[in-house]
């Protein structure tokens, strides 16, 4: 099927009229995010505020990512310190 | 579940715990059964509770099963993801027209393995966990969902083509598009449910800017097992809360909202919520009330359990909520018990227990009237408290004002045997097509 | 103590304004919400409970109800729409009225034929006293001290303010009682009440004249601050009291021999009518707002609904406040018969104005800065 002169998802983008700014600005956002928090978690397990402090993102902000990237398998949890638990990146991801 | 037809004897509209059950005594008798419901999945605001009041049974248990038994049923068909257009008297019936919106996957082929979703790049907040976790732009509605069919969600899409790529049963279907569909009834069962009143509501409690005041439907996918953050956490920094509070009333009894009636579940799940999180932690509980309102069966002894359990309960309607630096909540009372001061407290996360309103305004697409709570009238509530202000239709659960599940079911059952007299009297039937 | 019911009470209170005691629960959001509860000093849902248990004895033995400046913050909160703002507001007209012994100020709330015949036949009277010793009218020049006798006027100014001390002070006197059965004067132990001295001077410059719970009260809302309540109120306050001062400023002058009331010593005459210019700018200004917002019953929540003493006490202080400009303007316009008239309306209003004064709603300027004082020299404990 993707031999097709235009393939599906092309017709799907085209009715659509692709991608809309604001989706654009809030992927961009999420890989910042992303690799600002991975870049921090190389150093260690952390728990949210510690990431935020050492990101310089906002505290819910890095919540809701790392309960994204747990449930999808990138962080796991890595015990707990006080009343947080730390996060950890998991294997090479 | 059959094929879809053109001619049913029942439309039900909403598939949560009462159109179910409306749908299940109907197919038992052998009428055929068209249940529409407009979310990807079927299962209501009860699949998504952790446990329910006062047994504190698994509500996803209890309903799942429900959920697979209807959805296999010789004589219903579920239409999910649909949108009810228009439904008007035909003859002795009614004609239907209804809006499939496209998933861009083939339901029959999808065998629910996520793969797809695993592959999508963008994580996109999840509705079903009240926006707490992620899902992709492709996603499977959830564990439990019914059917267990992915869905696109073309606004979050980057057209990226991946997930096409690792679907193993080429059921990915760019080109889809929307479907209308006429058809005919001869009875219908409003089954449309509730939402809760929305969390900016009342200004006083923080416009629903604040990042650690919740939403009772948020807790409980909170309190789940496959919930959101697989803890009791909060939203704003992921700590484990030491100190929770729960505002009564939040969303019920207070004229300037617009509702002045008690939304009787509240006072019962914040016990619940209450009784199972002071259960798995060591975390002080308060519950402001303006009174509880314990009325059924079992209640009066889950309200003296959670007292017994230590959970405080203050009499005390908070006016206003605020917050400190570290997000922290305040929530500013007077003791009326105590004294008569006015103190301000702070907790680590605060639930407001809002009321439960109707889900769907009909606004001319279904000729039933509205009462003026907003919920559909019944205008002989007394001796038929399912029949509405038209000949075959009928109402069942939350869509007829607040309740319980119990008193749901009991009323889909109701509505059930109200319709299956209408028909039986000759007085409904669909017309042929 | 006993406390002696009174199944009336609630339905009493009905009349002193727009709202209803019984459809309040009791749910305390008022108390919570509202910006002037200071630590125990807590309204108003205490009070509307007094009201619904028919605690006549409990509600008229405490200051707080004057504490209360309906903000109305409860009203917009309230679950029930109680207007627990407005039930506050019938307490202290309901109060006026315990602590008149005349039945005038009960007369002033609740009716607005009685109301209207005292304002009549008052102003009559007065007009006759002036008019009896009046003289001619010049019109080559206008001369306004030649028609109207400035010693009548002065003597029967002394017979006012006399009146107005008399019932001033037994309607003080009488709250003061009342609250003093509660037995609550003494600064509590630890609830930083202060001495007396320092309970005078904040009661007269923070609370009178800085209107510091105005201001704590408007701190919620968006209006722009020449409409909010602070600035309407203080105008008209101001204005009123700069007004009385310039006015006793001529009569002191008087008596003291040091000029008399019709003539212009520069030294003595420039500032006083500089005062009495800006005063009458601000009570102008003041007091028409505050009249067209109970004439378009809001925005604020308290202009909502209006007692027949609201419009007397608004009313007369407005005619005063204009009358005394155009006069004014009349003596440097040309010459006009009506200047004189204007003169003689604005003379008798004051009067008038003056000698109800504890009889309307311009009691709460002594009713409120008693209260006031007195629980700054409790403190703010528990009342
Ligand atoms: C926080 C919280 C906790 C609770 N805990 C408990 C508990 O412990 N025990 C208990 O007994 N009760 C509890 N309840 C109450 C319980 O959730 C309800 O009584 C019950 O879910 C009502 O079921 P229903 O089928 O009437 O409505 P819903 O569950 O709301 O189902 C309505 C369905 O109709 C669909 N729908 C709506 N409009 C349309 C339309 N126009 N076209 C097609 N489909 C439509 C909706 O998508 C939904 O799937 C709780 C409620 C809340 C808010
Ligand atoms: S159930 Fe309880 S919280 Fe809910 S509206 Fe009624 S009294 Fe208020
Ligand atoms: S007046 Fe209104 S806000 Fe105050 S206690 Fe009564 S019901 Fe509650």
């Amino acid at each position: 099927m993707a031999e097709k002169e235009t393939s599906p998802i092309k017709v799907l983008r085209d009715r659509h009229g692709g991608m809309s700014d604001k989706l654009k600005a809030y992927f961009k956002d999420q890989n910042q995010i992303r690799k600002k928090m991975k870049d921090s978690l190389k150093g260690g397990a952390k728990t949210v505020p510690e990431i935020a402090r050492d990101t310089g993102l906002e505290s819910p902000d890095v919540m809701w990512h790392v309960m994204a990237m747990k449930r999808y398998g990138d962080v796991l949890e890595a015990g707990r310190s006080g009343d947080y638990y730390k996060y950890e990146l998991k294997g090479d991801s | 579940m059959g094929e879809l037809k053109n001619r049913y004897d029942v439309l039900v509209i909403g598939g949560g715990i009462a159109g179910m059950q409306a749908s299940l005594d109907l197919g038992e008798q052998g009428y055929k059964v068209l249940l529409v419901e407009k979310d990807p999945s079927i299962g209501g605001i009860m699949v998504g509770l952790n446990k329910v009041f006062p047994t504190l049974d698994c509500s996803s248990c209890i309903c799942t099963p429900r959920m697979a038994e209807t959805a296999h049923h010789r004589n219903i068909t579920i239409q999910s993801y649909t949108e009810i257009e228009k439904v008007e008297k035909k003859g002795r019936g009614f004609s239907v027209k209804l809006l499939e919106k496209p998933r861009y996957v083939v339901l029959e082929d999808c065998i629910g393995c996520s793969l797809c979703e695993y592959e999508c790049p963008v994580d996109v907040p999840h509705e079903y966990d009240y926006d707490l976790g992620a899902r992709r732009a492709i996603y499977i509605p959830h564990a439990n969902a019914i059917p267990q069919v992915a869905v696109l969600d073309v606004e979050h899409c980057t057209f990226c083509g991946k997930c096409v790529k690792v679907c193993p049963t080429d059921c990915i279907d760019y080109t889809q598009e929307a479907r209308h569909l006429d058809l005919e009834v001869g009875a219908v069962v409003v089954a449309s449910g509730t939402t809760i009143t929305p969390m900016g509501a009342k200004k006083e409690y923080g416009g629903d800017k604040l990042a650690n005041v919740m939403n009772p439907l948020a807790m409980e996918r909170v309190q789940s097992s496959n919930g959101p953050y697989g803890h009791i956490l909060r939203p704003s920094d992921g700590k484990v809360p030491k100190s929770i509070a729960y505002v009564q009333c939040a969303g019920s009894r207070d004229k300037t909202l617009g509702i002045s009636y008690c939304s009787r579940v509240c006072c019962m799940y914040a016990l619940k919520q209450a009784i199972l999180t002071k259960a798995y932690g060591d975390v002080d509980i308060t519950i402001y009330h303006m009174d509880i309102r314990a009325f059924g069966k079992g209640f009066e002894q889950f309200y003296r359990r959670a007292m017994n359990d230590g959970i405080n309960i203050v009499k005390a309607k908070v006016a206003k909520i605020t917050e400190d630096e570290e997000k922290n909540p305040i929530v500013r009372i007077e003791m009326i018990d105590d004294d008569g001061r006015v103190e301000e407290v702070k907790h680590d996360l605060v639930i407001l227990s809002q009321g439960l309103v109707p889900k769907w305004h009909p606004d001319g697409q279904l000729p039933a009237e509205e009462d003026t709570d907003g919920f559909f009238r019944i205008p002989d509530s007394k001796i038929h408290p399912t029949v509405s202000t038209t000949d075959g239709i009928f109402i069942a659960g939350v869509a007829a004002g607040p309740k319980d599940i119990p008193d749901a079911i009991i009323e889909a059952g109701s509505a059930a045997m109200e319709a299956a007299i209408y028909l039986e009297s000759g007085k409904g039937a669909p017309v042929a097509v | 103590m006993a406390y002696r019911i009174n199944p009336a009470l609630a339905a009493e209170l009905e009349n002193y304004g727009a709202a209803n005691a019984s459809e309040c629960f009791n749910c305390g959001n008022c108390s919570a919400v509202c910006s002037l509860t200071e630590g125990e000093t807590v309204f108003p849902r205490k009070f509307i409970r007094y009201m619904q248990l028919g605690l006549t004895d409990k509600l008229i033995q405490s200051p707080d109800p004057w504490l209360c400046y309906y903000c109305g913050e409860c009203s917009d909160t309230c679950p029930r729409e109680a207007e627990p703002g407005e039930l506050m507001m019938s307490a202290r007209r309901w109060l006026t009225g315990k602590y008149d012994v005349t039945g005038l100020a009960r007369i002033f709330y609740t009716s607005s034929v009685g109301s209207a015949i005292i304002l009549v036949v008052l102003a009559v009277i007065l007009g006759l006293v002036v008019i009896s010793s009046s003289g001619s009218m010049g019109l080559e020049e206008i001369a306004l001290w030649s028609y109207l006798d400035s010693h009548a006027v002065h003597n029967l100014g002394l017979g006012v303010i006399g009146l107005v001390v008399l019932f001033g002070l037994v309607g003080v006197i009488n709250m003061v009682a009342q609250i003093g059965k509660a037995a609550r004067f003494a600064p509590r132990s630890g609830g930083g009440g202060s001495d007396w001295f320092s309970a005078i001077f904040s009661t007269a410059f923070t609370e009178i004249l800085g209107h510091r719970r105005y201001i704590t009260c408007d701190e919620e809302k968006d209006e722009p601050w020449h409409q909010q309540r602070w600035f309407v109120h203080g105008s008209t306050a101001w204005g009123f009291f700069g007004l009385l001062i310039a006015t006793m400023a001529h009569w002191i002058l008087d008596m003291v021999g040091l000029k008399e009331t019709a003539t212009w010593v520069p030294m003595y005459s420039l500032p006083i009518r500089m005062l009495g210019i800006v005063a009458g700018i601000f009570l102008v200004y003041g007091s028409t707002t505050l009249l067209m917002k109970r004439i378009n019953k809001g925005p604020d929540k308290q202009a909502a609904t209006s007692a027949p003493s609201d419009w007397v006490f608004l009313l007369l202080l407005w005619i005063a406040g204009i009358t005394g400009f155009l006069t004014l303007i009349g003596e440097y316009a040309p010459p006009m018969a009506i200047t004189y008239y204007l003169l003689l309306i604005h003379v008798v209003l004051s009067m008038e104005l003056v000698l109800l004064a504890p009889f309307t709603k311009f009691a709460h300027v002594f009713y409120r800065s008693v209260a006031i004082y007195i629980h700054q020299q409790r403190g703010a404990t528990k009342g």
